[in-house]
């Protein structure tokens, strides 16, 4: 039985003495083949005979000198890979092979490999001057091949190893106020980001540099074991150094699932059964260097677990992997362990900023699973933030300030995800609203709901993203029904209803937290005041072709596009707070904005002759002015010119004004249930 | 003629030397090949070349010699120096 089907897609294999004398073979014909090809030519072209068996021969010259060349630099690499590595020798039926990439270029990326772990190895043991030439292997991030050699060479536990030995480094570099510090932190950070790399693309299994299902395994064990190695007394565990590495990709480089299924779940299992006794932030690696290079005792330390979030923050099944997800021995899933019970301790380091991260990536898709895992965040999310809400005295009460913002830097993360979730969210909530008999616990669920939006909204950037989704959406919405030819009553106050609890909430959560003066709110309501309905963002539109029912993120767009336009038109003053109009209330406000973008949308779809609006103030050549340009005069003759000719005129009607005026109340209130329970 | 015709002779002769010594030539590394000196993608291409350019090699040898002879080198002598 021969072949070699043993081998791998892109490996090839040689036999060393075997392929050492073909090599030399090769050689010796290159050299004796160029000489026949000259003597037969002289031969032939002296006996006036044909020359051409000359020439052909020369050619078969030529073509063995250059598989003599290929021979000869591949004879090398292979002898280079049994030297640095024997154990990737393999002994099958046909002989003693080793294995190397059948490419030139990929056997070069794989001794390479092999170079920059001796050069890690070195590294990490003090070497500057290796850590420096580390940086003349940049040019192979991305290359399975110098991943794998990169691995194969310095096994689990070296990988593991490393941030731990150039932290060491650092510090002492930092201790004795070393001049080559900040030189030696680039390179170090370099260093770690080559190594993050290779290890993303040689744990992926479908790429050709996969270091194997025993590599992943390996480093399991090695996260669990103590470092440094064979110390007797170790400092640290390997799961450290692992945080530093994933964390060195700041969150752009995508780990495969298998990686998460393996190592990543397995790390947070050992942190969920270690951590929890002492609930004390243990640092990563660079954490260990990065508060005495900082020279900051109080600066906030990093934690080791935040590496694996913004790894697997860096693909939508990578965090689903992660999050949906209870480990063997515990009750509650990763998802819950992390937003619920280990809450205090992200108040300690970044307040819940890297989960956010994942939670994004693993909630905001249009899958099944990512409407369970967005479901998910808001019952237990939802539920401490409710205990910390108060209705008191017709208002929002928040008396323990420290422990409401403890998941803080969650907030942008849950606006970007209440947006992409904005059909689901506002359905569920007006569904709510609309009928207190529905289903039962829907009640429960909608305290959730608002606790998470109260929350989310205190933070300005996730409220100011959020109100333009929802302006930006239900413009479009309403375009998309004129367009059809539909009323749309419902849609219409579910999406008014929507804007005016989320400006309601916004308004009382900032009053219950006593922020004084509300800047995010005061320019959007100038917008509002300077006509920001009136736009049309039918050029926007026509642009796009955006369907209506994606339109979260794009009501966003479509917002700034709208604002764009407004603030050309008006300039600084649209971006200015008025206070003049501090007395309109917030419900008329909501109602003046629906009922904008109602007039723009209506004229956009308006059919008309152009004899009809001749000599009308608001119209020209024949055709109606955008609303936005408009003055009071030219509204009211407007609505006249409707009236006279039966033209339905865009109004606001009574669903729709009781969902702007219900919104307030209906959202408040529902805080009062049971929401001084603690 | 008998010098041209000598010459000539003796430019066959020489051809003949060439082309027994030379005919072998890849069969050393044909048979390194078939032993699975080095096997994978890459391989089997240069095993294909290799069988193809012996081919070549001994065509072309076959060739030159044929094209003397029927030149009239040494046609009818029978007498091979």
């Amino acid at each position: 039985m021969s072949g070699d089907g043993w081998l791998e897609p892109g490996v090839c294999g040689v036999q060393l003495s075997m392929f050492d004398q073909l090599t030399l073979e090769m050689g010796r014909s290159e050299g004796d083949l160029e000489q026949l090809g000259r003597r037969l030519y002289a031969a032939l072209a002296s006996a006036g005979a044909d020359t051409g068996p000359a020439l052909e021969i020369s050619r078969v010259a030529r073509w063995a000198h250059e598989a003599g060349t290929d021979l000869r630099r591949r004879q090398r690499l292979a002898q280079d890979l049994d030297a640095q590595q024997p154990r990737a020798a393999l002994s099958v039926v046909d002989g003693v092979f080793v294995r190397l990439p059948d490419e030139y270029s990929d056997q070069q990326a794989q001794i390479s490999g092999y170079q920059a772990a001796d050069l890690f190895e070195r590294a990490t043991a003090g070497d500057r001057g290796a850590l420096r030439s580390l940086r003349n292997y940049e040019r192979f991030i991305g290359d399975p091949y110098f991943a794998r050699g990169l691995l194969e060479k310095l096994g689990a536990v070296g990988v593991l190893n490393v941030p731990f030995g150039l932290g060491r480094e650092l510090r002492t570099d930092a201790n004795r106020h070393d001049a080559m510090l900040d030189a030696n932190t680039a390179d170090t950070r370099a260093a770690m980001e080559l190594l993050g790399r290779a290890l993303a693309d040689g744990t992926r299994p479908l790429s050709a540099g996969y270091a194997g299902d025993g590599f992943l395994t390996a480093l399991t064990a090695a996260g669990r074991a103590g470092f440094p190695p064979e110390n007797s007394r170790p400092q640290y565990f390997g799961y450290q150094g692992l945080g530093t590495i994933l964390g060195s990709g700041s969150g752009a480089v995508k780990y495969s699932d298998a990686f998460m299924r393996v190592v990543g779940r397995d790390m947070l299992a050992h942190e969920r059964q270690n951590d929890v006794a002492s609930w004390r932030a243990v640092p990563d690696a660079a954490g260990i260097y990065a508060s005495v290079a900082s020279q900051g005792e109080g600066e906030q330390s990093g934690h080791y677990l935040q590496g694996l979030l913004m790894a697997a923050g860096a693909s939508r099944a990578g965090a689903q992997i992660l999050l949906d997800y209870t480990p063997a021995g515990e009750t509650s899933g990763n998802l819950r362990y992390l937003l619920h019970e280990r809450r205090r301790m992200w108040a300690g380091t970044d307040h819940g900023a890297a989960l956010g991260n994942v939670l994004r990536t693993a909630a905001s898709g249009e899958d099944e699973r990512s409407r369970e895992i967005f479901d998910e965040i808001v019952r237990v999310l939802g539920a401490d933030q409710l205990k910390l809400m108060k209705y008191e005295a017709g208002g929002l009460k928040i008396d323990d300030r420290e422990a409401f913002d403890e998941l803080s830097g969650l907030r942008a993360a849950m606006g970007d995800l209440l947006i992409s979730q904005l059909d689901h969210v506002s359905t569920k909530l007006y569904a709510a609203e609309d009928s207190g008999h529905i289903v039962r616990g829907s009640r429960e669920r909608t305290r959730l709901l608002l606790a998470v939006i109260a929350d989310t909204v205190t933070d300005d950037a996730a409220y100011t993203a959020l109100f333009k989704a929802h302006v930006g959406h239900l413009r479009l919405w309403i375009d998309d029904q004129n367009g059809k030819g539909r009323e749309g009553e419902v849609g219409l106050a579910m999406g008014a209803g929507s804007l005016g609890r989320l400006l309601a909430l916004r308004t009382e959560t900032m009053k219950a937290l006593k922020v004084q003066e509300d800047k995010v709110n005061a320019a959007l309501k100038a917008k509002i005041d300077f006509g920001l309905g009136l736009v049309d963002p039918a050029a926007y539109l026509t642009r796009f072709r955006v369907p209506p029912e994606i339109t979260g993120p794009a009501g966003a767009k479509v917002f700034d596009e709208i604002s764009k336009h407004l603030v050309e038109r008006l300039g600084e003053n649209a971006e200015k707070g008025n206070t003049e109009n501090h007395r309109i209330s917030d419900e008329d406000r909501m109602r003046d904005l629906v009922n904008q973008m109602l007039l723009s949308s209506a004229v956009f779809h308006l059919e008309y002759q152009a004899a009809e609006v001749v000599g009308e103030i608001f119209a020209e050549n024949g055709k109606i002015l955008p609303p936005s340009t408009w003055d009071e005069g030219q509204a009211e003759a407007f609505y006249d010119w409707c009236r006279e000719r039966d033209v339905p005129i865009p109004k606001l009607n009574n669903t729709v004004n009781s969902a702007v005026d219900s919104a307030r109340d209906g959202a408040i209130e529902k805080f009062a249930v049971g929401g001084d329970r603690r | 003629m008998a010098g041209d015709d000598f010459r000539l002779r003796m430019i066959l002769a020489d051809v003949r030397e060439m082309s027994d010594r030379h005919w072998r030539q890849f069969d050393d590394s044909v048979r390194l090949m078939d032993g699975k000196a080095w096997v994978g993608p890459s391989a089997r291409v240069f095993e294909r070349e290799l069988r193809r350019n012996r081919q070549v090699l001994q065509a072309q040898l076959q060739k030159a010699v044929d094209s003397l002879r029927r030149s009239g080198v040494g046609s009818g002598s029978g007498v091979v120096l």
